[in-house]
C-alpha cells in the first residue's frame, strides 16, 4: 500500500489504483471533472489505463462560481 | 402500525423524529456517523434577518416564522430533555470597522426596513457602551433585537435525552432507503438487512443527495465546508452575538454564558472535504481578535468543520418527496433555525396536521429543480 | 440590416454583455441574473470541488443557452494557470478561456509577464485565450501580438465599483489592438457599462455589480440596456466636446424689443 495525495490531501492507494477507480472509490462524479497528476493533465480517455504510483500528486478539479 | 425511520441524528433528523414520537407507534434514527456533520459543530445563531440576502424573502418568511418558536421549543426541551438549551435573547449586533463596511451596513438596515424590522444604528460609543469589550476601531452598528442563539450541543443533548425517554432509539450505522414499485417501503442496513417502515424521513444534511439517489430520486443537496473556532475566555466577555467583515472576512462571535466564544465561520464548496486548514484559523482569530481583541488572551478549545448541506436556491427540502419518504434536508447555514418549522413540516407530511404556507416555497421538487439535464 | 453582432474567438454572438457567477447568494439567483442579462457566456473558476458536482453551478445553468468560459481565477504564475486552463478545457470541452494570473489579493491586479508567458504558450497549445490585464495599451498590444483572442482591460480592481478608472488609457488601448477589446472589472453600474461601449469596447464582462446588486435580475437587465445603450451611441457618432456653446435654434428672426 502507499500513499498519494489528491487536492492536498494524503490518501492510501493500493499499488494497481488506476485514476478510474480512484474517481469511483472516492464517490467523485465522472462528468465536468477533470484530472492531473504531478502538475500534468490525465485525458478522460486515459483514466482506465493510468496506474497511480507512489507519491502520485493528484489534483481533480470542476468548475464553480467565480469570476 | 405506523412505522417511522428518520435517516439521520443531526439537527433535522432529531427535531422530526421527537416530532413524530408522541403519534405514531414506533420511530427509529439511524446515523452513519460520518465526519463533517454540521449540527454537532454549528455555532447556533437563530437570527432570520442578520444573514438575510436580497431575493431571499420566502426563506426569511419561514425563518422568521420559525424562530418565534424556539422559546416554547426550548421550554419544551429543557422539560422533556432536562437540558438547559442556553436560549438567549440578547440579540445581534452588526458592526463596521472600515469606512467600506459602513456603507454594507447602510445596505442592510434598508433591506431590514424594507422587510418592517428597521434595526436601530448605533454610534462606535453606543456599541462600545453596549459591549466593552469591543475594539476602539469600530465605527457604527446596527443592533437586531430579536436574534436569539442556542446552545447547539445542549439542543442535541436535549433532544437526544427526550427521545430515550420516549423509548425512540438511536442507532449507528449508515442505511439507505429501498424501494417497492413505487414507495419507499424501508431501510437497508449495511448487514443487508431491510427494516421496514410505512415512512423514511431523509435527514441526512450534505449526504442526502448519494441516498435519494439510491431510490431514483434527485434532492439537490452540496456541501458546503464551513469551519469555525471555539475560544473560551474564563468570564464572559461579550452579551450579545457580533457579526462584522473584517478585511473582507465575514466573521461572527456567539458568547455562551460559560464564556465560550463561537466565532465562525468559512463558507467553501468543495465537495466532502473535511480538513481544518491554517488558512480558515487565521483568517477567523485575525478578524475576531480584530472586533474584540482581548480574545488574544483566550484560550482556543476547538477548531470545527462541518458540511452545510447547500442547495441552489439556499433553502430546505421539506416534505414528502415519493409516496413513503419524507425530506428534511438541505437547511445549509439554518437548522436549528428552522428546527420548529422542520418538525411541523414533517409532521404535516406524515400525520396530516397542519402546515405553514411559509414551507410552501420549500417543498420537495419545486421550480429551481425542473430543468433539463439533472438526472 | 446591420445585424450588430460580435465575432470573438470563432464564435458569433448578439450579446455583448459577458457575465461572471462569482458573488451571487445562490445558484437559483445567478441562474435569474444570467437570464435577465440575456448574456451569451457565463465565466466560472475551476476549483477542488470534490466531486459535489451535479448540484453545481454548470448544473444550474445548463438549458440555458450560454457558452460556459471557464477561467483561471487563483493561479498566482504562469505554470497554474497554464495548467488550470488544460484541466478546464478537459471538464468542460471548451478552448476558451479567460486567462487571469493574478499573485496580490489584495488588489487583484494582474501579474502581465506571467501573463503573456501564459498567453503564449495557451495560444500554441491551441486555445482562444482571453486574457484579464490592465489598461496598458502597450501589453495590449503584446497580448494581440502572442496570438491572444481578445484583451480585457480592466476598468478599475476587481469588484471595487469604482467604474473606468482611466478612461483615457481604455479608449487608446482599443486603438491600439485589432482583436476585441472587452472591458472586464471595476464595473459598478450601468452607467459604467454604457462609457465602456462608447469608448470603443466591443463587449464588457461584469459580475460584482450584478450578482452583489440589492436586485440582481433587476440590475441585469439595466446592463443589458447599459451595454447596447452604449453601443448604439459609439456608432451613431457623437457631437464633438466644445469649450463654447453652440445655439440649436436660428440666430436671425428673434421677436425685437
Amino acid at each position: 500500500m502507499s500513499t498519494i495525495t489528491v487536492n492536498g490531501r494524503a490518501r492510501p492507494a493500493r499499488p494497481d489504483l488506476t485514476v478510474a477507480e480512484l474517481l469511483r472509490e472516492d464517490g467523485t462524479e465522472r462528468t465536468g471533472v477533470a484530472v492531473a497528476i504531478d502538475g500534468a493533465l490525465v485525458h478522460r480517455e486515459q483514466w482506465a489505463t493510468t496506474v497511480l504510483r507512489t507519491d502520485a500528486v493528484v489534483e481533480v478539479l470542476s468548475p464553480m462560481q467565480g469570476g | 402500525m405506523t412505522r417511522v425511520v428518520v435517516i439521520g441524528a443531526g439537527i433535522a433528523g432529531l427535531i422530526s423524529a421527537w416530532a413524530l414520537s408522541d403519534d405514531v407507534d414506533s420511530v427509529v434514527v439511524h446515523d452513519a456517523g460520518l465526519t463533517g456533520q454540521a449540527s454537532p459543530v454549528a455555532a447556533g445563531m437563530l437570527a432570520s434577518a442578520a444573514e438575510l440576502a436580497d431575493g431571499e424573502e420566502a426563506l426569511h418568511a419561514l425563518a422568521a416564522r420559525s424562530v418565534r418558536g424556539w422559546p416554547e421549543l426550548a421550554g419544551r426541551l429543557r422539560d422533556a430533555g432536562g437540558v438547559d438549551v442556553g436560549l438567549r435573547d440578547e440579540g445581534t449586533l452588526l458592526l463596521s470597522l472600515h469606512r467600506d463596511d459602513d456603507a454594507e451596513l447602510d445596505r442592510h438596515a434598508r433591506r431590514l426596513a424594507r422587510l418592517g424590522l428597521p434595526p436601530a444604528r448605533l454610534d462606535a460609543r453606543t456599541c462600545r457602551r453596549l459591549e466593552p469589550a469591543l475594539s476602539s476601531a469600530v465605527r457604527a452598528g446596527l443592533r437586531l433585537e430579536d436574534d436569539l442563539s442556542v446552545d447547539t450541543t445542549a439542543v442535541l443533548a436535549a433532544l437526544r435525552g427526550a427521545l430515550r425517554r420516549r423509548g425512540v432509539e438511536i442507532r449507528s450505522g449508515a442505511v439507505e432507503p429501498v424501494r417497492t414499485g413505487e414507495r419507499v417501503t424501508g431501510v437497508r442496513l449495511s448487514s443487508g438487512d431491510v427494516h421496514p417502515a410505512n415512512v423514511v424521513v431523509l435527514a441526512a444534511g450534505a449526504h442526502s443527495r448519494p441516498l435519494a439517489a439510491r431510490v431514483g430520486l434527485e434532492v439537490g443537496v452540496r456541501p458546503v465546508k464551513g469551519e469555525l473556532l471555539r475560544l473560551r475566555t474564563h468570564t464572559p466577555v461579550l452579551t450579545c452575538t457580533l457579526r462584522a467583515q473584517v478585511d473582507g472576512v465575514p466573521v461572527y462571535l456567539v458568547p455562551r454564558r460559560n464564556g465560550e466564544v463561537v466565532v465562525g465561520a468559512t463558507s467553501d464548496d468543495c465537495g466532502f472535504d473535511t480538513r481544518r486548514t491554517p488558512r480558515a484559523a487565521l483568517d477567523l482569530l485575525l478578524a475576531a481578535t480584530a472586533v474584540v481583541p482581548e480574545l488574544r488572551d483566550a484560550e482556543l478549545v476547538s477548531h470545527d468543520v462541518g458540511l452545510r448541506p447547500g442547495t441552489a436556491d439556499n433553502g430546505p427540502y421539506l416534505g414528502e418527496a415519493a409516496p413513503g419518504l419524507v425530506v428534511a434536508t438541505g437547511h445549509y447555514r439554518h437548522g436549528y433555525l428552522l428546527a420548529p418549522a422542520t418538525a411541523v413540516a414533517v409532521r404535516h407530511a406524515v400525520l396530516g396536521t397542519a402546515a405553514w404556507p411559509e414551507a410552501v416555497p420549500f417543498r420537495p421538487h419545486r421550480p429551481v429543480d425542473q430543468k433539463v439535464g439533472l438526472p | 440590416m446591420d445585424i450588430d453582432e460580435l465575432s470573438l474567438a470563432g464564435r458569433t454572438l448578439r450579446s455583448r454583455l459577458l457575465l461572471g457567477s462569482g458573488g451571487a447568494t445562490s445558484h437559483a439567483a445567478l441562474r435569474e441574473a444570467v437570464i435577465a442579462s440575456g448574456t451569451q457566456v457565463v465565466t466560472v473558476s475551476m476549483r477542488r470541488t470534490g466531486g459535489s458536482v451535479g448540484s453545481g453551478v454548470t448544473d444550474a445553468l445548463a438549458d440555458l443557452p450560454v457558452h460556459v468560459l471557464p477561467n483561471t481565477s487563483g493561479c498566482r504564475t504562469a505554470r497554474e494557470a497554464v495548467l488550470v486552463a488544460e484541466l478546464a478545457r478537459e471538464a468542460l470541452s471548451t478552448d476558451w478561456v479567460k486567462l487571469e494570473v493574478v499573485p496580490d489579493e489584495r488588489t487583484l491586479l494582474p501579474d502581465v509577464v506571467e501573463l503573456l508567458n501564459a498567453a503564449t504558450t495557451l495560444v500554441n497549445k491551441g486555445f482562444h485565450v482571453l486574457p484579464y490585464t490592465g489598461d496598458d495599451p502597450v501589453v495590449a498590444r503584446r497580448l494581440e501580438d502572442v496570438g491572444c483572442a481578445a484583451v480585457m482591460p480592466l476598468g478599475a480592481p476587481i469588484g471595487s465599483g469604482l467604474g473606468i478608472r482611466n478612461p483615457h488609457a481604455v479608449a487608446l488601448l482599443r486603438e491600439a489592438v485589432t482583436v476585441p477589446v472587452i472591458l472586464d472589472a471595476g464595473i459598478g453600474t450601468a452607467s459604467d457599462a454604457a462609457l465602456a461601449m462608447e469608448l470603443g469596447c466591443d463587449a464588457v464582462l461584469l459580475a460584482s455589480a450584478v450578482t452583489r446588486a440589492t436586485d440582481p435580475s433587476l440590475m441585469a437587465s439595466a446592463m443589458r440596456a447599459a451595454v447596447q445603450a452604449g453601443r448604439d451611441a459609439a456608432r451613431a457618432g457623437r457631437i464633438p466636446r466644445r469649450h463654447t456653446a453652440r445655439a440649436s435654434s436660428p440666430l436671425a428672426g428673434v421677436i425685437g424689443t
